[in-house]
């Protein structure tokens, strides 16, 4: 277990590096000067070329990497080229945000869809079954773009139940604060609602027919000990991956919910970044995303150990 | 969302998948056919495909043309209305399924290929070939989808090739991860290790022995991808890093009409059935060949 | 108040200052910025019961010569849209609902509409403009040219920064050295180019040296970037990046990146009274539809930079009130005039002709603009030319036919826009549509805003779809577009002499008529040698809340939402 921790945590610093390294290159091969983003429509030639040089962008390009990697391991993740803050504080203000969405999308997702997901499996090939499939088919299948922008149409436009795209911080006002989340988290959820339940589904029908579970039934253990003792905790393990996945692809999947709720998490920083070349920002939140994505894919490959002592590390 | 289950259901059934050995191809077929999922969805795709190939003869209208007033209401006229440049929404909508489908359709294409054989070398040869390619697959897997497509597409710039090779990339793990692992424990079979003894050589093996295999796993896949390639698209395009104006796509549509939701419905209600009913069928399809070409969850569904 | 009123009756100023042009402007500013000063210095119960009539604003129209556009201001809205009507009360918040999210606050780099408006709130300019488009004081109290070369500014006594310091003659100078120093980059300082020095005189004033004359260089400190910064503060390491401290209305409370920017109340704001506001949110949304929501929910009361696809919705609501113009964002098609084959003048004349602009302002803006057959100059403006009007009516058999004559019966090309603004791309998807009719197959190229930027000045593609709008109400804003040295012809390549010295004639000529004429010359030899074709004029404007008054659109100078300051709510 130990050797394997040191071996992921190796491979981890190796893959964080390779994306940084992508990402540095890739954002000095996208044509889109950051200077002229910071000087605006007017700036005169001259304007551009003595931005470029006090952002040190006209020195060689692995200087420019030698530099940044210098700081980025000793955790300096530089300043926008923009707006003059450090990098690192607009991905704190930011990334509580996001991971309130996800978290929140998530939770909701499993407290329905792992109910939901054993009453299709209790009910496998029944009206109940073909039902809550259909739903769930529904949920997968639709982007989260048609979602979001019916949902506003229908509550927020026509109903008015609902306070349309905004944002207020939980500080100024919790109230509002919760009322304005629940639409994004809603589009969230409907697709990570419909994969857990599939997921449910398809390992519970497959535990319950092993045969420790006939056992279980032929001693005469009640469905419920049943359900929860061993057919659940069985079945735990594909959920629980698939939940690391989702949450793993909800942490830059937010970005449209983002766009279209007027949400400031990570991925709207991420897009106005892309969008002004902010080479500083873009690089930041690509690097904490993806290492946040990879811690995540070890733990769930830890909790895999945990939940089912039949898998070993080695 | 398909395809991130998928990877789990793969990285758990590819051993079984692999000592299924090579099945009857016919049987397969006809088991296939005989599914009502199958059946149903695969007609209704071959038809939007057909509809979407048959787009320049069916369409009323050239869907760039702005030939009437805008934002007209459904009728006689204009089937489903017309949109803010006052171009005719149906015709925009079958040409956009061209350009969601084309792009759909090449993307996977291109993943399915460089996937197979990438994940079939990495798996027959294994070595530093091996750790060379799954290292750099797993890099292209920390990156979120949509930041990746956001990345590549901002490099190269939004165009219709561009997205295609967007989304080709950020496929092409997952079928590397299917093909590897199946290729992994085909390997070591005893029918491959007899081929090789009577000297056979690596292509023939792998394409008569290792290739066949792979076949009712990748089919699964390239029914979800197709699903999730076609959001993919759609999600640039409302981003606006997809299919530029006026070239319709069904995504851009979507992004166009959220500014008339309120007074002309049909126009987000349009493209919104059309990428939604497109992406359940291929799922459900998925699903149904899954059942179908996957021994032990058939019966089940 | 004095020095003002001793100057005029000897002359000094206004003899001299009429050696060059824009004097007629510059001599009705005196006027105003003294009128404004007695005002304000006596506290008149005017200035106290209405808005318009308080600061700096309302005396100068009937003083200013008959030079800029007056009825240009589109107001639309119920009865109760006026925005006079009222007694203004003091208090409330304005929840304002803003296009961009501003980069920064660099208060000498301009990064766009969206963060002037926020950073005029908290600075101060040293001349402004007023509801008529005419230049004003605003931390001036007068300012003339004493001779050709030499401009100069008499600062009001006892402004105060939101610190306490007393603003002098030094912060001013200090100012405008950090905007012509080059590691500033600050987006005025090509208007600044032939300010040789700058010096603090005794009492309050201010003296720019200028090189050679140069009328323009009022309008260049008037501009939203060339805000007033305190010397002291920007010198004792404060990011002027990240925080505002300045003379303005509005003192910097907090920003949430994001999230929202916070002001309140300057209680010692230099005009009295002034401004009736307790404070402004501004909230980012970035999102058309969401702003527009947001405003229509009632979750804000203000909100910038209306989209065409909603303005008749808003139009149409009785909660709801629209101020916007028709005259200062304009559209054009741009050829790299030696660029083959647009460097033949017929095909540039088929695009010119190929086109049904009246159509084009229906579909790209849903009807909120106007067409542009003629010149460029507003209605209104010196050297607008009623006679050129119509020069390029939809002609399409003409655009075959010149084709035909250049040898190229049907014309493909590619056309770079961009598709980060919709104010640009809708009109270039309007015109691809139209120039269809002449035989002009365009494949629209679209590009990001930067890398578009960065092609059209490498000059890859031969036609080019923009958009902007003048610097400022004089004539030559001309120069930026048409003059050899200007921004936009150097991208094109195009330089004609006979241009250049019409404009520098225009700069050195005081009569207007004389002025208008030379203009009409340069708009008409523009139009004869078609280094671009317009298109059509945008509606561009704010919506508010009915409750929201004293707010107007600035149509006729520039789209500085200065008269924030004067707005109040009635509720």
């Amino acid at each position: 277990m130990g050797r394997y921790l040191a071996r992921r945590i190796i491979y981890l610093v190796v893959q964080v590096f390779c994306v940084a390294t992508i990402v540095f290159l890739l954002l000095r091969l996208v044509p889109g000067d950051p200077a002229r983003a910071v000087l605006g429509e007017n700036a005169t030639g001259e304007q551009v070329a003595t931005v470029r040089h006090q952002l040190g962008l006209d020195r060689p390009l692995l200087i420019q990497y030698g530099r940044w990697m210098g700081h980025i391991v000793r955790g300096d993740f530089g300043a926008s080229i923009l707006s003059g803050r450090p990098v690192l504080t607009d991905v704190r203000q930011r990334i509580g945000n996001t991971i309130e969405l996800i978290v929140l999308s998530t939770f909701i997702s499993l407290l329905v869809g792992i109910p939901l997901g054993i009453i299709a499996a209790l009910r496998a090939n029944r009206t109940e079954d073909y039902t809550l499939s259909s739903a769930a088919m529904l949920g997968l299948s639709l982007p989260s773009f048609v979602v979001g922008s019916v949902l506003l149409l229908i509550f927020a436009l026509k109903l008015h139940w609902l306070p349309p795209s905004q944002f207020v911080s939980w500080q100024e006002n919790p109230g509002q604060h919760i009322t304005l989340l629940v639409l994004p988290v809603v589009t969230l959820a409907a697709s990570t609602t419909a994969v857990i339940l599939r997921m449910t589904r398809s390992a519970m029908l497959e535990v319950i027919r092993q045969d420790y579970i006939r056992t279980a039934r032929a001693k005469g253990l009640g469905e419920r000990v049943i359900l929860l003792r061993h057919a659940l905790r069985n079945a735990v393990n594909p959920v629980v991956s698939v939940t690391g996945l989702e949450l793993a692809s909800l942490l830059g999947g937010t970005v449209i919910v983002e766009t279209i709720y007027g949400w400031p998490g990570l991925s709207s920083l991420l897009l106005s970044g892309v969008r002004s070349r902010d080479y500083p920002v873009v690089q930041g939140v690509v690097l904490v995303i993806a290492v946040l994505t990879i811690l995540i894919n070890l733990l769930v490959d830890l909790a895999y150990g945990v939940l089912d002592p039949r898998i070993r590390h080695e | 969302m398909a395809a991130r289950e998928e990877v789990v259901l793969h990285d758990r059934l590819n051993s079984e998948m692999a000592s299924a050995r090579t099945r009857d191809r016919n049987t397969m077929l006809s088991r296939a056919l005989r599914n009502p999922r199958v059946t149903v969805c695969g007609v209704f795709l071959i038809l939007i495909g057909a509809v979407a190939i048959g787009a320049p003869l069916i369409a009323p209208h050239d869907p760039a043309a702005q030939l009437a007033k805008p934002l007209l209401q459904p009728g006689r006229a204009y089937f489903l209305g017309t949109d803010d440049f006052g171009r005719d929404v149906l015709s925009r909508l079958l040409y956009a399924g061209r350009i969601s489908l084309g792009v759909a359709a090449a993307s996977v294409v291109i993943a399915t290929f460089a996937g197979v054989w990438l994940g079939l070398v990495a798996g027959y040869y294994r070595g530093w070939v091996e750790t060379i390619i799954m290292r750099a697959m797993e890099v292209l897997l920390s990156f979120p989808t949509i930041i990746l497509a956001i990345a590549i597409v901002s490099v190269l710039g939004p165009s219709i090739r561009n997205i295609i090779i967007v989304i080709a990339v950020v496929y092409i793990p997952r079928f590397v991860r299917i093909v590897y692992g199946t290729t992994l424990s085909v390997r070591e079979a005893e029918f491959i290790q007899a081929a090789r003894v009577i000297g056979a050589r690596d292509p023939y093996i792998i394409r008569t022995a290792v290739l066949p295999n792979v076949l009712a796993p990748i089919l699964v896949q390239i029914s979800l991808s197709l699903g999730f390639a076609i959001l993919v698209e759609a999600g640039l395009s409302f981003l606006g890093l997809g299919a530029q104006p006026p070239t319709p796509s069904w995504g851009n549509m979507v992004a166009a009409a959220r500014d008339f939701m309120e007074t002309n419905t049909v126009l987000l209600i349009a493209p919104a059935a059309a990428v939604g009913l497109t992406i359940m069928a291929l799922n459900t399809l998925g699903d149904g060949l899954r059942d179908v070409l996957d021994p032990r969850l058939r019966g089940t569904g | 108040m004095n020095d003002c009123m001793e100057s005029l009756r000897d002359g000094r100023l206004r003899r001299r200052s009429l050696l060059i042009g824009a004097a007629a402007t510059t001599a009705a500013a005196i006027l105003s910025a003294c009128g404004s000063n007695s005002s304000s210095a006596t506290n008149t119960p005017a200035a106290k019961t209405t808005p318009q009539a308080s600061g700096a604003i309302a005396p100068t129209a009937a003083l200013a010569p008959a030079s800029t556009a007056s009825a240009a201001s589109v107001v639309s809205g119920g009865p109760t849209a006026n925005a006079s009507a009222g007694t203004p009360k003091k208090g409330g918040t304005l929840r304002y609902g803003l296009s961009t999210d501003p980069s920064n606050f660099e208060p000498h780099v301009s990064t766009g509409a969206a963060s002037s408006d926020v950073k005029i709130m908290v600075y101060s300019t040293l001349i402004t403009y007023d509801t008529q488009g005419q230049l004003v004081g605003d931390l001036a109290e007068s300012f003339g040219w004493p001779d050709p070369k030499t401009f100069e500014v008499k600062l009001r006594q006892g402004v105060q920064f939101h610190n306490g310091d007393t603003l002098t003659p030094d912060d001013v100078v200090f100012t405008f050295q950090r905007i012509k120093d080059p590691k500033t980059a600050a987006s005025n300082a090509p208007y600044l180019a032939d300010v040789d020095t700058i010096e603090a005189g005794d009492n309050n004033v201010v003296r720019f040296r200028l090189k050679q004359p140069n009328a323009t260089l009022p309008y260049g400190i008037a501009d939203a970037s060339s805000l007033i910064v305190s010397k002291k503060w920007i010198t004792s390491g404060a990011d002027p990046k990240t925080t505002m401290m300045g003379t303005g209305p509005f003192k910097f409370v907090e920003r949430k990146p994001g999230v929202s920017i916070t002001l309140t109340r300057n209680p010692n704001y230099f005009l009295p009274n002034l401004p009736y506001l307790d404070g402004i949110t501004f909230q980012p949304m970035a999102d058309d539809n969401a702003r527009v929501t947001a405003l229509r929910s009632g979750s804000v009361d203000f909100i910038d930079y209306v989209p065409y696809t909603q303005m008749d919705i808003i139009q149409k609501s009785p909660d709801l009130v629209f101020k916007s113009d028709k005259v200062l964002g304009f559209g054009w098609l741009a050829f790299i005039v030696d660029k083959k084959p647009v460097d033949d003048v017929r095909i540039r004349q088929a695009f010119a002709y190929g086109m049904d602009r009246q159509k084009m302002v229906d579909v790209a803006f849903s009807g909120h603009g106007a067409p542009i057959t003629g010149g460029i100059i507003p209605q209104g403006w010196v050297g607008y030319s009623p006679d050129l009007e119509g020069t390029y009516k939809p002609n399409y058999d003409k655009s075959k036919q010149l084709l035909q004559a250049a040898g190229m019966p049907t014309f493909n090309t590619d056309v770079l826009t961009t598709s980060s603004y919709s104010v640009i791309q809708r009109p270039a998807l309007a015109a691809q549509a139209e120039l269809k009719n002449a035989n002009i197959n365009v494949n629209l190229v679209q590009q990001e805003w930067l890398p578009f930027n960065d092609t059209v000045k490498a000059g890859t593609y031969a036609v080019h779809i923009w958009g902007s709008a003048p610097a400022f109400n004089d004539p030559d804003f001309l120069t930026r577009y048409v003059g050899s040295t200007g921004f936009f012809a150097k991208q094109i390549h195009f330089k004609d002499d006979q241009i250049d010295q019409w404009l520098l004639q225009g700069r050195q000529t005081l009569d207007p008529a004389l002025r208008g004429e030379i203009y009409h010359n340069v708009e008409k030899r523009v139009l004869d040698l078609v280094p671009w074709t317009y298109l059509i004029r945008r509606e561009q404007g704010e919506a508010m809340q009915k409750y929201v008054k004293g707010y107007t659109h600035l149509a006729a100078g520039s789209w500085t939402q200065i008269t924030l300051r004067e707005t109040w709510l009635d509720k």
